[in-house]
């Protein structure tokens, strides 16, 4: 395992069984794994699973109480809005889909101003990447980090466990994304590890 | 006072012989304090701001660049059915080209130099200046071969020896 406290924060793949997230956690340098879909916090193997609930509606549904990570997910710019229970209820804001592409002027500055935990799922990155989609969007949003104006954590996104990327090439992406060595670190390990320090469990 | 011709023709001989021990002494207190006339010379650029000195200065170190180095990255491959060495290799150069386009993959020095399949590794060769551009290769590897291979950046070394020896290492630990 790495000497990093990397931290996953967006794994979507609940179905998988717990022993084999953290089986996959400890080969990728991942110390702790937010899962989508996970009940009750589980420690198997030395990797800490913790349970996240992802909601895209804010108006719709009871959000679950406790020590669940709570993020509200936007795909969408035009459904791009931080009212009160999200910002209440929600402990990140996760951009996806379009949003990457094309992240306004406005949104960003929303983002700067409300200080909410941003995250991202390098998968999304990857795709895009890959596709040569345009990442207009992620370049706003990683200016305003490099600023220090939001505070980012990257997650791998992976819905199956092969997609589930290791820590130092999340790493290696956003260096050559254009942040710095220490940012892009940042990202991976301080900044997740006090989102879940927010969700009610301490890494150690 | 007049010189004869075969006077004259040994001062010759004996100026040229002094301003040539003069240059030789010159030439070897340059090639020695090269760097600190390099800096004095950044100095006065600076103070000057002269772009002739600026260029000079820049010339002189370009001269001194030498060949990027080498680094060897060990990794670990998942994978399922075979795998061979130029698989591998235009997997990860197929990344390589999909995110930082063919002019870059082909100045990367990139090849696989090595790989066991019976563990499951490989020693990837690549410059030093592009450690991770190859290291976010590697994770497009994934979306390229539709998840049948994934490949885990386990170690960067400097020479081939070590790289083969942290290899050996890791066949022993998996026997």
């Amino acid at each position: 395992m790495s000497a990093l406290t990397l931290v996953d924060v967006a794994f979507m793949g609940g179905d998988s069984s717990p022993k084999e997230i953290a089986k996959t956690a400890r080969l990728m340098g991942f110390k702790a794994v937010a899962v989508d879909g996970l009940r009750d916090y589980l420690r198997v193997n030395g990797v800490s699973l913790i349970p996240r609930h992802t909601f895209t509606d804010p108006n719709k549904g009871m959000m679950p109480r406790g020590n669940v990570l709570r993020v509200f997910r936007c795909v969408d710019p035009d459904a791009f809005k931080l009212t009160n229970r999200v910002m209440t209820y929600a402990h990140a804001v996760e951009l996806g889909g379009k949003v990457l592409s094309r992240l306004g002027r406005k949104n960003a500055k929303k983002l700067a101003n409300t200080a909410i935990p941003v995250v991202i799922r390098a998968s999304e990155v990857y795709d895009a990447l890959v596709h040569g989609r345009s990442l207009s969007g992620l370049a706003t949003l990683l200016k305003l980090y490099e600023a220090g104006k939001i505070m980012l954590s990257v997650g791998s996104g992976a819905r199956v466990l092969k997609e589930v990327r290791h820590g130092i090439t999340l790493i290696a992406l956003l260096t050559t994304l254009g942040l710095s060595e220490a940012k892009a670190l940042a990202a991976l390990t301080i900044n997740p590890k006090t989102l879940v320090e927010r969700a009610g469990y301490v890494i150690k | 006072m007049s010189l004869s011709e075969g006077q004259l023709a040994i001062v010759l001989a004996l100026t040229s012989l002094a301003l040539s021990v003069v240059s030789l002494i010159m030439v070897t207190f340059l090639y020695r304090h090269n760097r600190v006339i390099n800096s004095k010379m950044a100095l006065l650029a600076s103070a000057l701001g002269s772009r002739a000195v600026k260029a000079y200065v820049k010339a002189v170190e370009a001269r001194k660049e030498r060949r990027e180095r080498r680094r060897y990255l060990i990794v670990r491959l998942v994978y399922s059915g075979r795998l061979s060495k130029a698989e591998l290799e235009s997997l990860i150069r197929n990344a390589y080209e999909k995110l930082y386009g063919s002019s870059r993959s082909s100045t990367a020095g990139l090849k696989v130099v090595d790989i066991d399949e019976r563990i499951g590794t490989a020693i990837i060769r690549f410059k030093a200046p592009r450690k991770w551009e190859i290291l976010a290769a590697l994770g497009a590897v994934e979306n390229l071969s539709e998840g049948r291979v994934v490949v885990i950046p386990l170690r960067v070394s400097g020479t081939l020896r070590k790289a083969k020896e942290y290899a050996r290492r890791l066949t022993r630990s998996a026997k």
